[in-house]
């Protein structure tokens, strides 16, 4: 649990120490002036909460994870022969949990995985919260949104920028997205603060190298020299015609105000370094950068670093949060097809192919997101925020949300372990936080539909006539992350 | 009526514009000589205009502006999202985003800077843009036909006007360093080319 800690120690770490005076006045950062008329704050990094979406990406069916029905609880056995149920020796549930899982499939046709969601469940358990879900929308895009923005519960911003808005000012990239479709969307709140609006990474391998003005560039004249050519510039803007005239458009100042006072802390923040997750073997001499000081850790959390883009999101995530830059990360897979070698490790259409093949695609789909999120979980409890043993464990203060388009069908060709499904509303969501009641299942599933139902957000007794929505789902996290917002639905059952 | 409707209006213009500019406390700055404007109608200028810009100004190929570490493009892979692309294929970033990022102007830094670089690295056997410049030698004196010649041939090809004698002298700043050293010639046709293309008067159409 967190505890409000104040000192300027702490507050100048979090901000990388070098710039904490420069973020701590907060001129512009885009930050709205409170209605009493002073300007906000920055948040104590000792109370900053940080959030990391993962998206999983296609419609990742909880009834194919971690809320299963087996064959044999339908009180039908016909029926069963025609619901997406399990045998019972495909589940397990290992000692100690209230979860139980699908093992790992036998076939699985051309796709590969080397993580199971069994050996998810075994390792994170006690930190798993289930919560039944049924969605809004069967079209990806707008589902995927929906996802983020709780269908639009609070003034349209996403889960993320509403984290950034709270605990981001002062950071330098408050809200980050490496993600795809819906969930690299921006929200539609215009009033958010503008140091929470998503910065968009496309590609996390290469990202650093969009932290620093010149270092990297061969035959680049010394930082000093840069300097001087920045500070003329200072000069042309503020006498040319073209800056008197457009001197308060908003769109300028915004440019302006990122290189005055973001682009400046990054560089002496040294992201660049920080952030590069390219084996330093991969880096040549003569470009003059190093890779990251975590590199060697990442590569152990996430060993397809070099590679795969997932992972290397995964990889990203962690570093701006550990380095203090960041507090929300959203990442997700993306439809394209992944490969190791000649192996397909990722699905086309990610969880989607389950169109074509779909326990085969769930199951493999599912082991590829939770080994990222096995990896950030593992460094997130391994690592000290900032650094800085004062402030505990980066676990301590995380929350990580899987986030996922909607369900799949509940129904098979009667007896066929091997079938396609359409989208389907009804679904579950899967939280990690210990910030949430771990190794709980919020609502259930009725076994003859293998629909989810609700649950009280009060007392978080079952409710099999309600429907829990995106905009509880929203709750949650905001609620979890001590941010307020009016229409909040009241989640209080499932916090810890 | 009318008229005096408008002429009051006009005054009471006139007085707010004197009045926000009383209220900003701009220290030494010079006093602004153009109007304010009042739509402030800007359109950022994404990647493939950046490139184009830059492409035409500098007389180099969009693929000779800039490589990262030798392998990456700049323009449209690495530095896209923060140049205002989208990438409706892999990342499916189906619009352009409203607003610039943390990272623009520092992504449009480096291709400016490794642009600006190439050309005068050019020029110093085949002389294009930096034609009045001995590149090997020191940097010409402020008030030379060749710095003058220089700092317009930036302002027209990048900025497609000339420069005002504020903005020359300005940039004058960039022929010597901080111990009023001469920089070479080349040192400065590089740093002179790297703050005009990165202008904020060059970010916007």
């Amino acid at each position: 649990m967190i505890h409000l800690r104040h000192s300027r120690r702490r507050f100048l770490t979090g901000l990388g120490g070098a710039l904490g005076a420069t973020a701590a006045g907060t001129s512009l950062l885009g930050a709205r002036a409170r209605a009493d008329g002073a300007e906000p704050e920055p948040v104590d990094p000792a109370d900053r909460r940080l959030l990391f979406v993962v998206g999983a990406l296609g419609g990742a069916s909880i009834i194919d994870s971690f809320l299963p029905v087996s064959t044999d609880e339908i009180s039908d056995p016909d029926a069963a022969a025609s619901l997406n149920a399990y045998a019972p020796e495909q589940l397990v549930q290992p000692t100690g949990s209230n979860i139980r899982c699908v093992r790992p499939l036998g076939e699985t046709a051309f796709l590969t995985s080397d993580y199971s969601i069994q050996d998810f469940l075994e390792a994170h358990y006690a930190d798993m919260t289930i919560v039944t879900q049924e969605g809004t929308s069967v079209n990806h895009g707008v589902a995927q949104k929906r996802a983020m923005t709780g269908a639009g519960i609070d003034r349209g911003r996403t889960i993320a920028e509403a984290v950034a808005e709270r605990y981001g000012l002062g950071l330098p990239l408050a809200n980050c997205n490496m993600a795809n479709g819906g969930y690299v969307e921006p929200g539609d709140d215009r009033g958010l603060a503008g140091y929470a609006r998503s910065e968009i990474i496309a590609s996390p391998m290469t990202y650093a190298m969009a932290t620093h003005g010149s270092r990297g560039l061969v035959g680049a004249p010394p930082l000093g020299r840069i300097e001087q050519a920045r500070a003329v510039r200072e000069q042309l803007e503020e006498v040319s015609p073209f800056g008197q005239t457009y001197r308060e458009a908003p769109l300028r100042e915004r440019v302006l105000q990122m290189r005055r006072e973001v682009a400046p802390q990054l560089e002496q923040l040294d992201a660049i370094t920080k952030l590069m997750l390219m084996s330093p073997d991969d880096l040549s001499p003569e470009y003059g950068l190093e890779g990251s000081p975590l590199h060697d850790e990442l590569r152990n959390a996430f060993p397809g670093l070099r590679e795969d883009n997932w992972q290397q999101q995964g990889a990203l995530a962690f570093a701006l949060a550990y380095y203090g830059m960041t507090a929300a990360s959203t990442i997700s897979l993306s439809f394209s097809p992944a490969f190791v070698g000649d192996e397909i490790v990722g699905a086309p259409l990610a969880f989607d192919f389950s169109h074509s093949l779909h326990r085969p695609a769930q199951n493999v789909m599912w082991g590829r997101v939770l080994k990222v999120v096995d990896g950030l979980v593992n460094l997130l409890k391994r690592y000290d925020y900032l650094g800085d043993p004062s402030m505990g464990k980066m676990w301590d203060r995380s929350l990580i949300y899987i986030a996922t388009d909607f369900g799949r069908d509940k129904v098979r060709p009667a007896g066929n372990p091997y079938f396609g499904t359409g989208h389907h509303l009804n679904n579950g969501t899967l939280l990690l936080s210990p910030l949430l009641q771990g190794n709980r299942v919020f609502g259930g599933v009725d076994p003859d539909t293998l629909l989810t139902y609700g649950f009280d957000g009060r007392t978080g007794e079952d409710r099999p006539d309600t429907l829990m929505r995106e905009g509880e789902i929203y709750s949650l996290i905001a609620q979890a992350m001590d941010i307020d917002f009016s229409g909040r639905r009241d989640m209080s059952a499932v916090l810890a | 009526m009318k008229r005096h409707t408008l002429s009051i209006l006009g005054a009471s213009v006139l007085t707010s514009l004197v009045l926000s500019g009383c209220n900003r406390d701009r220290g030494t700055e010079p006093e602004p000589t153009a109007a304010v404007s009042t739509r402030n109608h800007l359109v950022w200028k994404r990647y493939h205009a950046v490139e184009q810009d830059l492409s035409r100004a500098l007389e180099l190929a969009p693929d000779e502006l800039c490589t990262e570490l030798g392998r990456f493009r700049c323009v449209d892979e690495v530095h896209l999202a923060g140049l205002g692309g989208h990438d409706p294929f892999r990342q499916g970033l189906y619009e352009p985003l409203s607003d610039p990022l943390a990272t623009t102007s520092l992504a449009l830094e480096r291709v400016a800077l490794s642009a600006c670089g190439t050309r005068v690295e050019r020029d110093r056997t085949d002389p294009v843009v930096f034609t009045a410049l001995a590149l090997d030698e020191p940097a010409p004196a402020a008030d030379s036909e060749a710095f003058t010649k220089t700092a317009q041939t930036l302002y027209r090809r990048l900025l497609s006007r000339d420069p005002e004698d504020s903005e020359q002298q300005a940039l004058a700043d960039l022929l010597v360093d901080d111990e009023g050293e001469r920089l070479s010639s080349a040192e400065f046709a590089h740093l002179a080319c790297f703050a005009v293309a990165t202008t904020t008067e060059f970010s916007f159409i």
